[in-house]
Order: structure tokens, then sequence, then C-alpha cells
């Protein structure tokens, strides 16, 4: 994945893997993050939302050593949120963007003499499993389902829109794409089984897919 | 719903992976055992242990938690035959280990829901199901039964088939959410035992069966695969590895998979509710030569006797040669949902390790039918007893013939 400045609102990235994952993660949090010196820049924060237990702890604990003091306040900004269906997943997005709105104020209303260097914190949403989640609320309603999804990206992209480069989303892809053995079996089967929620999200609201 | 838990707080109140008391097996899982909040299929042949896993994973929950001085409560559920309580007697008589009997998918359904919405007071440590796949099994024939009965004539087998596959699929798939969602909760494992079932049931068979397949000619019922590399590529294939990794590249390959996939509701979508899955355990039986008899074996192009759990006993092994050795191996396959990643490492998430694991003992005489154990003294099991002629398991009519089919506790 690449810089923070540099991924767009909506990015759709696959495939990954929990090393790359934790790279790109721990290089968001890592670069511009508060130091004791440094009172300016406001931390960033990251919020993982995954159906399953999916955070690659492991990879990140490697890069971003816990027992290091410093690093205690880059732990406290990752909110890790279990999501396991659509309805879920929109009363989770639109937590994170009151939060995010309230934070955003409480800074530009800070009354410190250093307040003009303070810059917005910087918020990224990751979304790992979204078909997962949206799997589960299309076996009870599938117009719902789908409204749910629609609405979810308009609302991550409006919020972007209106933070002006402090309000990211990556969806992470399980999608396999398009077979590289060339078979046709595959070929037909994934014809069947229609497009998939990620085909969907890069033709229709991903600004790009990685 | 909560909003979100600060990842500095998942760690602390992250429990220690829970070993299994098999190290091999616990540095193949790669985090020294089964996390908390995680779900982990163990899958295999009647006879290989799982039981006895199971057992040893309660063991070692309670151990944890005497250690800590805080003592979990884990949840033993039977499904169809009760787990033989020989060696259980232990864990049984511990007033943390708790037990309940459940014959249908919707009643451990159910069973999940309520657990879910039940006071976080009361939760359990570890759920350990055995028999799971047994459920799974009998849920996709009634629905295969249903199936038949509604759209008799009509519908195209392969039509069936598909239907029962997206049915066993959005099944799983909302079990699964719940016990996942239960599992985060509570930081608790759940432990599924699984049989396992031949390739008979794999995905992509070609419509020229025979030609690519050939059956075993030794007495086994199993269908193996003419070449090492022939499967169909899925994550599932039991033994392969092994065989693989001797270089027998005209070996026959025993190629086992868990009895959650291979059924009557086989299909290709099983990626759907596998991403539940933390990691997939077989414990499956391997052979290997017996000493000085392996270079003998191969100048005469003899090959191993690789049929699962139906034994060579010495008597059956022809002239001077002896029978080859039994060993025990578990092949683990982990990030089952990171379908395309290609790890960091530079190994394809999703192939197994395969390790090998001392053999299980002998198990001790169970005890006296006077003498009840804490487990059947539960008020919860009140439903009678399924006789093996009664409900016998998918695995034990494919590996035949063996008389102690039981898991040896």
């Amino acid at each position: 994945m690449q810089q923070y400045d540099d991924i767009p609102q909506l990015l759709l990235w696959k495939p990954y893997s929990k090393g790359q994952l934790a790279m790109s993660l721990s290089d968001f949090l890592l670069k511009n993050s508060k130091t004791d010196n440094d009172t300016t820049l406001s931390p960033r924060r990251l919020y993982y939302i995954n159906p399953v237990n999916s955070f690659p702890l492991e990879e990140f604990q490697k890069l971003v050593p816990l027992n290091v003091p410093s690093n205690k306040h880059i732990y406290d900004n990752i909110m890790i949120n279990q999501v396991l269906n659509m309805n879920e997943l929109s009363k989770t997005i639109d937590k994170i963007i009151e939060t995010t709105k309230d934070t955003t104020d409480s800074n530009e209303n800070e009354s410190n003499p250093k307040a003009v260097h303070t810059i917005p914190s910087e918020a990224l949403i990751v979304i790992s499993g979204i078909d997962i989640m949206f799997q589960n609320s299309n076996m009870s309603d599938t117009t719902h389902a789908h409204n749910l999804l629609n609405s979810i990206l308009l609302q991550l992209r409006l919020t972007a829109n209106t933070n002006h480069g402090s309000f990211k989303t990556v969806v992470l892809s399980r999608d396999q794409g398009v077979p590289r053995s060339g078979s046709t079996t595959s070929q037909k089967r994934a014809k069947h089984d229609g497009n998939t929620v990620y085909d969907y999200i890069s033709k229709y609201y991903a600004d790009y897919t990685l | 719903m909560s909003f979100g838990v600060p990842l500095s707080q998942l760690i602390v109140e992250r429990p220690a992976p829970l070993s299994t008391r098999l190290p091999e097996l616990d540095r193949a899982l790669g985090t020294g055992g089964l996390e908390g909040g995680s779900i982990y299929e163990v899958y295999g042949p009647p006879g290989v242990g799982k039981t006895r896993l199971g057992a040893d994973l309660v063991r070692e929950f309670l151990a944890r938690g005497s250690g800590t001085g805080t003592t979990g409560r884990a949840l033993w559920c039977d499904t169809g035959v009760p787990a033989p309580l020989g060696e259980m007697r232990d864990v049984a008589a511990s007033p943390a280990v708790f037990h309940v009997r459940l014959e249908r998918f919707t009643e451990l359904l159910v069973f999940f829901m309520k657990l879910v919405a039940a006071d976080a007071a009361e939760h359990y440590g570890l759920v350990v199901i055995d028999g799971f796949s047994q459920l799974v099994v009998d849920h996709v024939n009634n629905l295969a039964s249903r199936q038949r009965d509604s759209a008799p004539q009509q519908q195209h087998l392969q039509q069936q088939r598909h239907s029962l596959h997206e049915w066993k699929c959005r099944d799983l798939t909302l079990l699964f959410s719940t016990m996942t969602k239960y599992a985060v909760q509570h930081n608790c494992t759940v432990v599924l035992l699984d049989d396992c079932m031949n390739t008979a049931y794999q995905t992509d068979l070609p419509a020229n069966l025979e030609e690519t397949y050939e059956i075993v000619a030794d007495g086994s019922n199993f269908f193996v695969s003419g070449g090492s590399g022939s499967g169909s590529g899925s994550t599932n294939l039991g033994g392969s590895g092994t065989n693989a990794a001797r270089g027998g590249s005209a070996r026959h390959v025993q190629a086992l998979r868990s009895a959650l996939v291979a059924n009557a509701g086989v299909g290709s979508r099983d990626s759907t509710w596998e991403v539940f899955l933390r990691g997939r355990v077989g414990l499956l039986w391997d052979w290997a030569p017996a000493k000085g008899e392996a270079a003998a074996a191969g100048a005469r192009g003899a090959r191993p006797n690789q049929a699962g759990a139906s034994d060579a006993t010495p008597n059956q092994a022809s002239g001077k040669s002896r029978a080859p050795d039994r060993v025990r191996v578990a092949i683990v396959y982990t990030d089952l949902g990171a379908d395309t990643a290609a790890s960091g490492t530079g190994r394809r998430a999703g192939l197994p390790r395969v390790v090998q694991l001392p053999l299980v003992s002998a198990p001790p005489r169970p005890p006296p039918p006077s003498e009840p154990s804490a487990l059947s003294e539960t008020p919860t099991q009140t439903t009678p007893v399924l006789s093996a002629a009664t409900a016998p398991s998918q695995s034990s009519e494919v590996v035949g013939d063996s008389e102690d089919e039981d898991e040896p506790l």
C-alpha cells in the first residue's frame, strides 16, 4: 500500500498478506506519530473493522514492539471493531464519523498557543471481510443488504470529501479475481456466481483498485 | 455490538494460546497453541486421537486456570455417540467442566444464540464440540431428503447438489457467525472435532472418474488419486504433503478431507464459511516402511499401505517382511481466509504444514459400568445414548473393518 497522503478516498486493496498489511498499517501510524517533543501533531487513528479475528497482530508487533514505551499510544490508537453484518457495519461507520468529527472540532477550537500548527486527526478505516458481512445480511434481506452497502460506501466517500484528505478508507479484498490458470471450469463458475461484492465496490465506489 | 476496543486493551485481555500438549502441533500452529477468540477444526479418522486431543485441551485449560488462580469454565458438547469416559474421568469430575448433549444442527445454533445473549459473567473459555461434522452431515442429508420430496424428478442432479451446497454454506455461515461473535466477546476458544471423508466427494471430479482414479486393491474402499499432484487443488487434501515429500510420483495418494467439506453438500464455495476457522488440523495415519524393509520394498516397487486406519497387522505381512510402521501425522492449515495471499516468507498462505506426532498410547481399561462418571450424571444428558449401530459415523463407514475404532480414551 502507498503512503497515507497518496491513498485515495476509498481504496480497494487486493491481494494482501498479513505481513504487507501489518507493514502498511505501521507505516501509517508511525509516520507523523506524536512524540514527546512534538505536540503539534495529532496522532493518527486506525479503525480496523473485521468479522473475524483477523488483525495481523503478530506481524504488527514485530514491526512496532509493544515493550517500547513510546509505542504504547500507537496501540491505543488502533480500534478493533468486530462487525458481522451490514447493519452493524453501518452503525459502526456512523459512530466513527461522529467521533472523527468531534475530534476535529475539538482540535480546531483548542485554545493553546500552538493551535495554529495543529492539524486535524487523520483517520484510516480498514474494512476487512466486507463480503462476509454482506453475505450475512444478504441471507435475511437481499434488498436491504444492497441498500446498506450503497449507503455505507456513499457515506464514506461523502465524509472523505468533506474532511479534505484526513479521512480515508481501505477495503481489503479477499477476492481471488481472474483465475490465473485459465481454467474454463473456474471461469464458468465465476460467471455463474455473478459479481462479487468486491467487483461491485471496485466498479462503482473505489477510486482505484490496488 | 460494542464500538471498538483499543488494540492495547485487547492484547492485555487476550489469554495465552492454549497448548495442545503436543509440542510439534503447537509449533506447527505458529502461535504456540490455540488462540482465544477463534474457532479451530480438528478432523481425522476414528481412533486417531481427536477426542483425546479435545480432552487434553480441557485439561490444559483447567491447569492454566489453576496456575493463575482464575479457573475458567469449559464446555464439552457431545453430539452423536458420547465421548468414551475412560481417561476423561478427571475432566468430567472437575466442577469447571460443563457438559451438554446436542443432537441437531439447529439445536446447536439456538444454543450458541442463547450463549451470545447470556450473562457475560457465566461464559466459557473453551468449548469443545465432539462430532460436530455429524450434525452437519445429518442436517445436509435432511435437506437433501426434503429436496427430493419436494422436487422428485424434475430437478437435475447437478442442480440439486448445487442447491444443497448453497444451503450448507448458508447455514454454516450463520452458525459460525454466531460462534465467532461469542468467541470474540469472551476470548473463547471453540474446537470442533470432526470426522473425515474420502475424496469420493471431492468437488472437481472429472466425468471419467475411472480413468483418473482407482480403488486400492487391498480391500479398503478409498478412492485414491493416480498421482501426487492430481488432486482437486483444494487446501483440504490430507496426506499428499507427506507422500509428495517422499518423491514417489507414481505412488497413490490418500486424500481425506474434513466431513464438513466432503459430504452430500459438496461444492466450490466452502471458503464462505471456512474463513471463520482460524485453523484446521487434520490428524491422520501415515505408513512408513518398517526399518530395514524400506530399501527392499523400494527395490521390489512395493507400495506401503496408506489406507487410513485399517490396520495391517503383522500376520498380514507376507513372508518374512514386517508390517509397515504406523505413524501419526498432523496436517495444519492456517490462514484459511487468506485465499490469494502470498506471505512475507515467500510461502503461499494456505499451504499446510505437516508434522509427525507421537503415537497415542494404549488406553487404560474403562471403569466398571457400575461406576457412573460425572459427565453421565449431568442433568442435560437426558436423551438415550445412540448406539454405534444406529448412528454410524461417516468415516467409520469408510474406514471399515477395524474393531477398535472408538476414540482411544
